[in-house]
């Protein structure tokens, strides 16, 4: 059995590592109901279009070279390129659209960010 | 690695539009050039600024850009230099009294485009960037100065410095307050919790911008 422990995980956007503590990728995608009166009871359902949403989050660092691309991103609406990968080296990769980016603290702790992208178009394997 | 502490995390918000004439500027060739005194750099988007170049007036056609919000400008061409901010406003900024939580959220519409032949390729959602948005949310212990109310019913839009952490990089923007909510309990202290919303302009950077 191959566990992966979660602090091996690299999640690159343009190429460059984001300094988070907490990200995912959730896989989606649209499942259409065909069921008709010939189902013997039960619902029958087809694939449709694939989706996929990336999140992260972290202690921000205004330095950090992954971090000022998120606000020069979203400000001109440009795609980032993004992989994520558990075990730092394989996972998975694609263009995503910045839909949430908020720097957040309060004054007992950290400054942090979190990021919320989606899909803008096929998520495939990396390497 | 910068992180920051949030205890070290900066707001401010604007007073009343202050004039300026002959101000200094620094940079080279075509610019960028930033007004030397940082608390004048936040300009008034609602007064042009005009520049000078070794004394001699600058014309409109020679501007490529303003920065508003940090106070730079770039021309066309070279210049010759000094360039001087001959006249102009800029918003002073005062500390939020009392805020103890602060965020600030850059929001975009997520426009859907597959079609029929983009889908058929590899059935992904195909996506592109729309409308951008920006909301800040203070948190302050309540102190009765009614600051808030008085810009909540005045209904004007107010400037809005942002350096999370303490960050030497400010997100700075033009913002209406939405919506102050003052509450407390009965074994707490008074709170007040402000949300404020970006409001636009023309040219991008006469509403938001940011340090790199």
């Amino acid at each position: 059995m191959a566990t992966i422990p979660a602090h091996t995980k690299v999640v690159d956007i343009d190429s460059n590592p984001l300094p988070g503590n907490s990200s995912s990728l959730a896989h989606g995608g649209e499942v259409l109901d065909d069921t008709n009166f010939a189902s013997a009871g039960f619902h029958t359902r087809l694939s449709g279009l694939r989706d996929w949403t990336l999140q992260a989050s972290g202690p921000y660092d205004d330095a950090d070279t992954a971090t000022v691309a998120l606000s020069t991103k979203w400000l001109s609406g440009a795609v980032i390129a993004v992989e994520y990968k558990p075990d730092g080296t394989n996972g998975f990769g694609g263009n995503a659209i910045i839909s949430d980016f908020t720097l957040s603290g309060d004054v007992d702790g950290m400054e942090t960010f979190s990021l919320t992208a989606e899909g803008a178009g096929a998520l495939a394997a990396v390497p | 690695m910068a992180t920051k502490v949030g205890y070290n995390t900066v707001i401010k918000t604007s007073g009343a539009s202050t004039g300026m004439t002959t101000e200094a500027m620094t940079g080279a060739g075509a610019g960028p050039y930033q007004l030397n005194t940082a608390a004048k750099r936040i300009l008034d988007r609602d007064v042009l600024p005009t520049f000078e170049d070794n004394g001699t007036p600058i014309v409109g056609a020679d501007i490529s850009v303003i920065d508003y919000m940090t106070g730079k400008v770039t021309f066309t061409g070279s210049k010759t230099g000094p360039i001087t901010m001959a006249t102009g406003s800029y918003m002073p900024m005062t500390i939020v009294a009392q805020a103890h939580t602060a965020s600030i959220s850059h929001a975009g519409e997520v426009l859907d485009v597959t079609d029929f032949v983009l889908a058929q390729a590899d059935a992904f959602h195909v996506r592109v960037s729309g409308l951008r948005d920006v909301t800040v949310t203070i948190g302050r212990w309540e102190d009765l100065s009614d600051t808030f109310v008085t810009i909540i019913q005045a209904g004007l839009p107010i400037v809005i410095e942002f350096r999370p952490g303490g960050s030497t990089k400010s997100f700075r923007l033009w913002a209406v307050l939405e919506t102050e909510d003052q509450s407390g309990d009965v074994d707490g202290l008074e709170q007040d919790d402000l949300t404020f919303l970006l409001d636009g302009d023309d040219e991008i950077l006469k509403s938001y911008s940011f340090d790199t």
